[in-house]
């Protein structure tokens, strides 16, 4: 960073502009020259991204910076304007939800993604109902499910009744069943898109061990988050976003808090 | 992660299991949207029915002939409500089932009178009211369909679509038909099935209990009827979690498109004609009222001022499905000057020119 006092400073991002690292092994999900264009604004500009096995992936940028845009793409919501994706090294399409669940994608969104007029135990079960042959719900059985899940995968604060309207709860109950739904639907890849915006110290903790665990259980995840002390607890990998391309690239072990916190700040 | 987690949760879900009738209803009450509109419902019925015990010879509400009409005249708007109601859950709106109840219903009996389905002949065909039937619905619903791909495929609102619909599908009324009541008298045992009696009760109401217990299932306990309140409640929501809300729409525009035939017919069959406007409001049988007197039909009639302010349909057509916002206005012009020109009678002058709207 300090540059030597006599030479024009060069600020590290747009040094090493290809930088990346190469992923070690065929990666479960791999994104290369990634393009997404709204009309005239491109969101994500030649975006290389990869989720190796058993990897908890930080991805970082100021807003704007197309994380979000990011995490959709590979939900398979937002389809990519031009770019390669493989999966397990084999290239693949993500233009539909079903080509991401195909690819055991499952996806906390930023804003939710929750029906306000729904109980909680529809949204759990929301286009995953668990139905007979004819296509009608097994409602007890969804309902005991929910109960299972509302308990034990995160610990959400205050939730009695499955059967509750999530429009009553408190945004961090909601952003809870939310977390709630993406884990128990979980398989290969879990994208967490600012989980812990509105939970509590408690629920924090509480997500990110669980983000841990699960790495242990061989499901990767990608965290995006603005608390880089959050990401330093359990990402193994950092990638660092600026207008809608990568502008920074290390694993946990090559690199400080300090550096991570200065590529975010000054691109 | 302790298991233990859901003790609390469980201990909820007995409690509410728990609860006696009264709380449990009371809950329901205070939060269930349908749960304010029943205890307006059973108010309404309670001050009918009091008015009815306290004024046995004016207000006769309780009387068997009141009770059979009122029956009568919610089955058709409840089957068509039925339809609309679930393209409303699902986020859409449409302006044109008024006429698509006509068109089906007058392509029905078009149809059942061509193969020889009337009654009123000689080995009437048994089947051809039935094929009749058949194929209004089938229109229903591929309108439905149509309506669909228009509103999603270009992005318009559905009130706009389906407000040009309902131009286009009153015009493809006319051109079809004309403008003069068709004859619908299908043959047995048509006639049984959609205009026979149980006691007070007659078969359309029936249809409709049968169509509300199916929506009933479908709506709540089926995939479909998840998905319905899924995408109409927050679409971006529906779609991150990979419902696919074309598809879902699509299906709901194709109920509403064939309740809204199966409506048609049922209040055809039940009339036994069918008016080309009886969908779209009042004005057909307005000027079907004033002809049987003897006003002419030239743009301009010179009428009796007595005659016309009589004729006013002061109560809504049993058979008909809610008048546009439009006639409602012109309903209220219309008698506002009948009652001017009483007036003006009364008191000697000459009754004034009345242009109507023929
Ligand atoms: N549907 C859209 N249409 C147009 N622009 C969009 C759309 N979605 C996102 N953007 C823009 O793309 C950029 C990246 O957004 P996003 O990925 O949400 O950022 P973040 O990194 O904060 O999550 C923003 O400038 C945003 O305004
Ligand atoms: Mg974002």
């Amino acid at each position: 960073m300090s540059a030597s006092s006599a030479q024009v400073e060069v600020i590290p991002p747009y040094e090493p502009r290809a930088a990346g690292l190469a992923p070690e092994g065929t990666p479960l999900l791999e994104m290369r020259n990634i393009v997404k264009r709204y009309g005239g604004f491109v969101a994500l500009n030649g975006m290389d991204f990869y989720i190796g096995k058993s990897e908890v992936v930080g991805l970082l940028g100021d807003n704007g910076a197309g994380k979000s845009t990011l995490v959709k793409m590979m939900s398979g919501i937002n389809p990519p304007t031009s770019g390669e994706i493989f999966a397990n090294g084999k290239p693949m399409r993500l233009n539909s939800r079903a080509d991401s669940e195909a690819a055991g994608i499952e996806t906390i969104y930023q804003d939710i993604a929750l029906v306000d007029s729904m109980p909680i135990t529809r949204n759990i079960f929301m286009g995953r109902e668990i139905t007979n042959r004819w296509g009608f719900m097994n409602h007890k059985k969804m309902e005991s499910t929910a109960v299972d899940i509302l308990g034990s995968a995160v610990q959400i604060s205050g939730i009695d009744d499955p059967e509750k309207e999530v429009g009553f709860l408190s945004g961090g109950q909601k952003q809870a069943v939310a977390i709630a739904r993406a884990v128990h639907f979980k398989r290969n890849i879990l994208l967490l898109d600012e989980p812990t915006s509105a939970l509590s110290v408690r629920e924090t903790e509480h997500l990110l061990a669980y983000v841990r665990d699960l790495k242990e259980e061989g499901t990767s995840s990608v965290l995006v988050t603005h608390n880089i002390y959050h990401a330093f607890q359990v990402c193994d990998r950092f990638v660092v976003m600026s207008h809608g391309a990568k502008v920074f690239e290390a694993r946990k072990e090559d690199t400080t808090i300090e550096e991570v916190t200065d590529h975010v700040i000054r691109t | 992660m302790s298991v233990s987690q859901s003790d609390h949760i469980h201990a909820a879900i007995a409690a509410r299991n728990d609860r006696g009738f009264a709380s449990k209803a009371i809950d329901w009450i205070r939060t269930r949207p349908e749960g304010g509109i029943a205890v307006l419902f059973v108010l309404v019925q309670i001050a009918c029915i009091v008015g009815a015990l306290a004024f046995p010879s004016s207000f006769r509400y309780l009387s068997e002939a009141n009770i059979a009409v009122l029956l009568k005249s919610i089955a058709p708007i409840g089957i068509m409500a039925l339809g609309v109601g679930v393209l409303m859950i699902a986020g859409e709106f449409d302006l044109s089932v008024g006429a698509l109840y006509s068109f089906c219903a007058i392509v029905a009996a078009t149809i059942t009178n061509q193969l020889g389905g009337d009654i009123g002949l000689e080995n009437a065909s048994a089947l051809a009211p039935f094929i009749g039937m058949a194929i209004g619905l089938a229109i229903g619903t591929a309108t439905g369909v149509l309506h669909a791909q228009i509103t999603l495929r270009f992005g318009i609102p559905s009130f706009i679509t389906t407000l040009g619909a309902m131009l286009l599908w009153k015009g493809a009324t006319l051109l079809y038909h004309g403008a003069a009541s068709l004859r619908y008298k299908p043959s047995e045992p048509f006639a049984t099935i959609f205009n026979g009696h149980i006691g007070v009760v007659h078969a359309s109401i029936i249809w409709f209990a049968i169509c509300a217990v199916i929506f009933y299932f479908i709506l709540h306990h089926h995939r479909i009827g998840n998905h319905f309140y899924a995408v109409g409640g927050n679409q971006k929501a529906a779609v991150a979690i990979g419902i696919n809300p074309g598809r879902t729409k699509t299906i709901a525009f194709a109920m509403t498109g064939f309740m809204a035939a199966l409506s048609g017919i049922i209040a055809g069959a039940r009339v036994s004609s069918i008016q080309p406007g009886g969908g779209l409001g009042l004005e057909a049988r307005r000027h079907r009222g004033l002809r049987d007197r003897g006003a002419r039909f030239d743009g301009r009639a010179r009428l009796d001022p007595r005659h016309r302010a009589r004729n006013l349909p002061h109560v809504h057509d049993p058979g008909c499905s809610a008048p546009p916002a439009g006639t409602g206005i012109l309903l209220r012009d219309v008698r506002r000057r009948a009652d001017r020109d009483r007036r003006d009678h009364e008191h000697g002058h000459s009754p004034q020119e009345l242009r109507t709207d023929a």
